[in-house]
């Protein structure tokens, strides 16, 4: 995400994954929300991304970082689906889902925001650009989307 | 096989993809037609009397014991047997022979189909199947399909079974 000068704030959208997380991707790599989509389970896949959608004739696969982060199947998910946009290890465009746990909004994000994540957000690490502290003085991270939909989170 | 081998070893000279579908637990798997040697009734299962408890029961076919699989929606292994199964599906490649308890069994011929390597993102190499696929039912819809194989299933079944020994 590039700011400007005077650090009026870049685009974001704000997913709120779980019911305690939010995290950052940037405005353009959002581009549609499904609604309770049909998900089809793959057998044997990892518990946070065991299902696909199809959308737009593209196979979906959908992250859950509710179960990432909890180690757990069972989230408090709504039924609302994220679709976006990534640049696979090859320089191919992709489509990848996150499971929400309500609408995205979007916000401006400053620099003067910016902040390290906590050991808390330790797992973050993996898979985030930077961090920056919301309005209400919560840690929020920045996903590198290319990096979400990788492998890395199967090492 | 490559993916090309894979599309070849499924469309005949009509030039249309044969494939059966075998469907319990609420999943359907896409196997090559070529690939099912037999449907055998649930009626011939034999319960199973070797140590091996990570097959169901036996049947016997062309004089030869089979074993017989049952899987869970997840593909776990179903140690006794669930009231949905009603089918034997036997299903051959070279010298690989196994059968597979199944809700249903059915036959379908599709004019497009497109394969997709797996997800990087879910590829745990756990995962049963060849390739997610789209295709366009018998009213045209697309629809979205899993596809495995005999060599596949196989391979699949001999990892559970040396977890399973380790155990």
């Amino acid at each position: 995400m590039k700011t400007d000068n005077n650090d009026s704030g870049v685009a974001a959208w704000l997913l709120q994954v779980d019911r305690l997380v939010n995290v950052a991707i940037g405005q353009f790599e959002l581009i549609h929300i499904i609604d309770e989509p049909d998900y089809m389970g793959i057998p044997q896949a990892p518990d946070y991304c065991k299902d696909v959608v199809l959308w737009n004739n593209n196979i979906v696969p959908v992250m859950s970082l509710a179960s990432w982060l909890t180690s757990c199947l069972q989230v408090d998910n709504t039924g609302v689906v994220a679709i976006v946009v990534y640049e696979d290890e090859q320089g191919k465009h992709k489509f990848g889902g996150i499971k929400l746990s309500s609408p995205p909004v979007q916000a401006k994000v400053k620099n003067s925001q910016q902040c390290q994540l906590t050991d808390d957000f330790d797992k973050w690490r993996k898979v985030s650009l930077s961090s920056f502290k919301s309005k209400t003085g919560d840690i929020v991270p920045i996903i590198d989307v290319s990096k979400l939909f990788s492998h890395v989170l199967l090492s | 096989m490559t993916d090309l081998q894979f599309k070849n070893k499924l469309l005949r000279d009509d030039a249309k993809y044969h494939v059966s579908i075998l469907s319990f637990a609420g999943i359907k798997l896409i196997v090559p037609q070529s690939e099912i040697l037999s449907i055998e009734s649930i009626y011939e299962l034999e319960s199973n009397e070797d140590n091996d408890n990570n097959y169901i029961g036996v049947i016997y076919k062309q004089g030869i014991k089979l074993p017989v699989y049952c899987f869970s929606k997840s593909m776990d292994i179903y140690k006794s047997l669930p009231e949905d199964r009603f089918q034997c599906v036997v299903l051959q490649h070279e010298n690989i022979m196994f059968s597979l308890l199944c809700y249903e069994i059915s036959n379908a011929v599709i004019s497009e189909i497109e394969f997709h390597n797996l997800p990087v993102c879910m590829n745990n190499k756990r995962i049963p199947l060849t390739h997610l696929c789209l295709y366009k039912d018998a009213e045209n819809i697309n629809k979205l399909g899993m596809v495995t194989s005999a060599v596949c299933l196989n391979e699949y079944i001999n990892k559970l079974k040396r977890h399973s020994m380790k155990l």
